[in-house]
């Protein structure tokens, strides 16, 4: 379906505009997106536009846009922020005494999380409500349960599953981006959405995974090609293990 | 799949929450260290209070390109 700004203002069907590559003054949150910190040391032969046109993004929704369980671009942890209107986020987890299992098995991240919201498995659900402006006040309720939560800023590790309702039309930013705390969520789900594809996810793979290298590139120019303190340090360490080792 | 509807108080449930939340001024104040140690521990971090700017009108949508240009968009069934 195609159809303009105008148009999606003025019908009355329930349309969404999702494709809406968004350039300047809505970053992610630099405190965590190690990507974009990465991002900063030009390198040969790499593109300088996916960090554009693909990690930073606007939503337009209708109300009573509902889409089922999935996970987002893979690898990515996701920032949304609620300008206008209103969104039911919600958001799933496994159980804390298996999460790990979980989070590193496909099979939970396939058809039976897609159709059965992993009930089965006993996982959590949790419903944050967005919206734009001040907090008004906070309840947040394990899962299988209701929540009224009211938050306007939000931001999720990779292969968080989640659903979105849209409860009044809605204009949002947001965007995708690598996270070193995450990292090791980011390798789980770049596997997850190899194998589970569109099954569990709404987008392709795209180039994404090239701000995954920036980081390596960037850590190796940090640690190698400047200063000697890292590596000495390193060294030093190294050197204190043999020493307690050999005591 | 059951989905019962109960309210338990939010004091019994902060402890045990994957979701951490804040308000956007002691966001903002959070340094880059501590931030990260949150979202080591926590999958989500919902952020309330940030300013906001846009709204559904044309006026605001021009900031994304021409109102007329033709998009592709999808039906009920996305977010």
């Amino acid at each position: 379906m195609r159809a303009s700004f105008r148009e999606f203002l003025e019908t009355s069907k329930n349309v969404n505009s999702l494709d809406n590559p968004l350039s300047g003054g809505v970053p992610a949150p630099i405190q965590l997106a190690t990507d974009l910190r990465a991002a900063v040391s030009a390198y040969e032969e790499f593109p300088t536009n996916i960090p554009v046109r693909i990690m930073n993004w606007g939503l337009l929704a209708k109300a009573d846009a509902v889409h089922p369980p999935h996970v987002d671009r893979p690898g990515t942890c996701t920032w949304v922020a609620i300008e206008d209107g209103l969104k039911k986020w919600d958001l799933a987890f496994p159980p804390r005494g298996t999460e790990e299992d979980e989070i590193a098995n496909p099979a939970a991240y396939a058809a039976e999380m897609a159709d059965g919201r992993n009930y089965a498995r006993g996982w959590k659900w949790y419903s944050v409500l967005l919206y734009p402006g001040s907090m008004l006040y906070v309840v947040i309720v394990p899962l299988q349960q209701f929540t009224q939560t009211h938050f306007c800023y939000r931001f999720m590790r990779p292969g968080t599953v989640h659903s979105v309702t849209t409860l009044q039309d809605c204009i949002a930013l947001g965007g995708h981006f690598f996270s070193v705390p995450a990292i090791r969520h980011s390798v789980y789900s770049i596997l997850h959405n190899f194998v589970g594809s569109h099954t569990i996810t709404n987008v392709s793979m795209d180039n994404e995974q090239q701000m995954l290298l920036r980081i390596v590139l960037f850590w190796h120019k940090t640690m190698c090609e400047g200063s000697s303190a890292y590596l000495n340090q390193i060294e030093q360490l190294g050197q204190g293990r043999s020493f307690y080792w050999n005591v | 799949m059951t989905s019962p509807v109960t309210l338990p108080m939010p004091a019994k449930l902060l402890n045990s929450s994957p979701i951490y939340t804040l308000d956007f001024a002691d966001f903002l104040k959070t340094s880059a260290k501590d931030l990260q140690d949150i979202f080591r521990r926590y999958p989500a971090i919902v952020v309330s209070g940030r300013p906001t700017r846009l709204k559904c009108d044309l006026a605001s949508l021009e900031e994304w390109g021409g109102v007329d240009e033709l998009r592709d968009m999808h039906g009920k069934l996305s977010h």
